[in-house]
């Protein structure tokens, strides 16, 4: 009898033991998964942030561009652009800085008829930035929209 | 005694049965609270990439005069207005413009606002806005040859 009644005793040790051991393993599967996907979660907030931040960098350009149209000397003064393309090392528009307290303008000229105008917007909590630079372009005397192009740093 | 001893080997299994559940339960809830916030920041993601899309869209407007004052509401550009599909999402793009100068100058400022509304989780509407300045000038007297 008693023989018997130690029997059932391992038996249920061995039914919790064995209920444990398989629960373990299910989690130690799914944390893996849980944490990439959290990795993915993270990594899409980020992407998310980086297109706002061009779409407010390309805004920016927009009314920087208003500005070169109301104040068309301004092309007259700027530098030749630099081979590498770094706002460092454009010219910053001390004038436009000044008188539309705004900050973050630079200009350049890239051929007779064709300027760089960039800006650079901070992103991803201030640790990334992303500078956007438009292409512009004199055609029968007036100002062209070429494209935006997009440098992170 | 033999009784007992069977209801010990019940209350194990009891035991068993019910920390499976629990962490099967656990584990179920992550994976959909997960798989939720994934959609979602794949819907605010895409939603923002068409409206950047549609914006670089009007800003080629701008080069030309003619289709840069035919610029009105849900009209101009490639993109059509209306019911677009970005990635595996449906989206309902719409923009609004308007003159910012009302006299007539030599420079033509429009504000363009776009939105991009989606249905989220839950059918609620979720919607995203933003709006920018584009400008031309008009009058031909006013192009500038300064180069």
């Amino acid at each position: 009898m008693k023989k018997q009644q130690s029997q059932h005793q391992s038996q249920g040790f061995a039914i919790l033991s064995l209920t444990v051991i398989l629960l373990m393993i299910t989690v130690s599967i799914s944390l893996p998964s849980a944490l990439s996907s959290y990795k993915r979660i993270h990594r899409t907030n980020l992407d998310t942030l980086y297109q706002q931040s061009k779409i407010k960098a390309a805004m920016q350009l927009d009314l920087y561009f208003l500005i070169l149209y109301e104040s068309p000397l301004l092309l007259n003064i700027a530098d030749n652009c630099p081979i590498n393309f770094q706002t460092e090392k454009m010219q910053l528009s001390e004038i436009i800085n000044d008188k539309y307290q705004l900050d973050g303008f630079h200009l350049c000229q890239q051929s007779a008829s064709q300027f760089d105008i960039a800006v650079r917007v901070d992103h991803g909590f201030g640790i990334e930035s992303v500078t956007a630079r438009r292409q512009l372009k004199f055609l029968d005397n007036k100002l062209n929209w070429v494209a935006d192009s997009f440098v992170d740093f | 005694m033999m009784k007992s001893v069977l209801g010990l080997s019940l209350i194990e299994v009891m035991v068993s049965t019910f920390l499976t559940a629990v962490t099967v339960l656990a584990i179920t809830g992550l994976k959909h609270s997960q798989e939720n916030a994934m959609q979602t920041q794949l819907q605010f993601y895409n939603a923002w990439a068409l409206l950047d899309f549609k914006l670089t869209d009007l800003r080629s407007i701008a080069n030309s005069e003619t289709e840069f004052l035919l610029l009105a509401d849900d009209h101009g550009g490639a993109l059509a207005s209306g019911e677009v599909q970005q990635a595996q999402f449906i989206y309902q793009l719409s923009w609004r413009v308007s003159n910012m100068i009302d006299i007539p100058t030599a420079l033509t400022v429009k504000k363009v606002t776009v939105s991009v509304t989606w249905k989220g989780a839950n059918n609620v509407d979720i919607s995203i806005t933003d709006s920018t300045l584009l400008s031309v000038l008009t009058s031909e007297m006013n192009k500038r040859s300064t180069l």
